[in-house]
């Protein structure tokens, strides 16, 4: 149960520190338009760009979130197999879309509606898959007590 | 054709640091307190394992090889190809991790991968 409460935080977190990120650097580049040129103004801009990056605010609470995400990967990684914890961490991009869809107001195509459910079916069929295996070495353990 | 080289060094050395970044954690063992003490010391043998060191190495070699791919594709191109890195862990998983992969599991991560291919092409 405690693993599947650490599954569920990571997505959340890394949907959020995902949409942030694309937020903040969308903010950055819309004011900016750099040809690259290699002059003494050219390096001025791309300090400057990177100053207004790290000084926009969704930047880096994104970056923060996207941290935050990569040591619960960690956890996660030392509590459970890998086979599981790389399909059931992937469920942040089917919210990442569909946060974009409800809030953002971005079109999803036919397409990317499929790989939505197959995304949530395939995380479903592991997560679940998961819980029997849970549940049959809790019962091997205890009739072995026994 | 560079595209391809570079979608071949993002899928392989980000499959790869996932599963070195996976023993290593094993190594280091399971994350189960939430005292500060020991969490410093767990985070403390966490980055002193060499199997996580060499695991996030190559996450930084797969993020830099994204953005010389992205620098010479779009990103539409990109993102679906590397969708297959799903199944390489999991192929990796099984053969170098001997975890217990079963029906379940491969079923999974095939639906994800095909699912992250198509929910990334646009």
């Amino acid at each position: 149960m405690r693993l599947t409460l650490i599954v569920v935080i990571a997505v959340l977190v890394q949907a959020l520190g995902n949409v942030l990120l694309g937020k903040g650097i969308k903010q950055v580049t819309s004011n900016l338009n750099i040809a690259v040129t290699l002059d003494y103004i050219f390096l001025e801009k791309c300090l400057a760009v990177i100053t207004l990056t790290l000084s926009n605010p969704s930047f880096i609470f994104g970056l923060v979130l996207l941290i935050a995400f990569f040591i619960l990967n960690l956890v996660l990684l030392s509590k459970a197999d890998l086979s599981y914890v790389m399909p059931v961490t992937s469920f942040s991009y089917v919210l990442i879309a569909v946060l974009a869809f409800f809030i953002l107001e971005e079109r999803l195509s036919a397409a990317q509606w499929i790989g939505i459910t197959l995304i949530s079916f395939g995380v479903l069929i592991v997560g679940r898959n998961e819980l029997l295996r849970m549940q049959a070495k809790t019962l091997n353990s205890e009739r072995r007590e026994e | 054709m560079k595209t391809v080289f570079f979608v071949a060094i993002i899928v392989f050395a980000g499959a790869f640091g996932d599963i070195m970044l996976s023993r290593g954690m094993k190594q280091v063992g399971e994350v189960n307190t939430l005292n500060v003490y020991k969490l410093f010391s767990m985070a403390w043998r966490t980055i002193t394992t060499p199997a996580v060191l060499i695991g996030i190495g190559f996450m930084a070699i797969a993020f830099f090889s994204l953005l010389a791919a992205l620098s010479i594709e779009k990103v539409s191109i990109v993102e679906p190809a590397t969708a297959v890195a799903y199944v390489i862990n999991t192929i990796g998983a099984k053969f170098y991790l001997k975890e217990e992969v079963d029906n379940a599991r491969w079923m999974g991560s095939l639906f994800v991968c095909l699912g992250a291919f198509l929910l990334s092409v646009k």
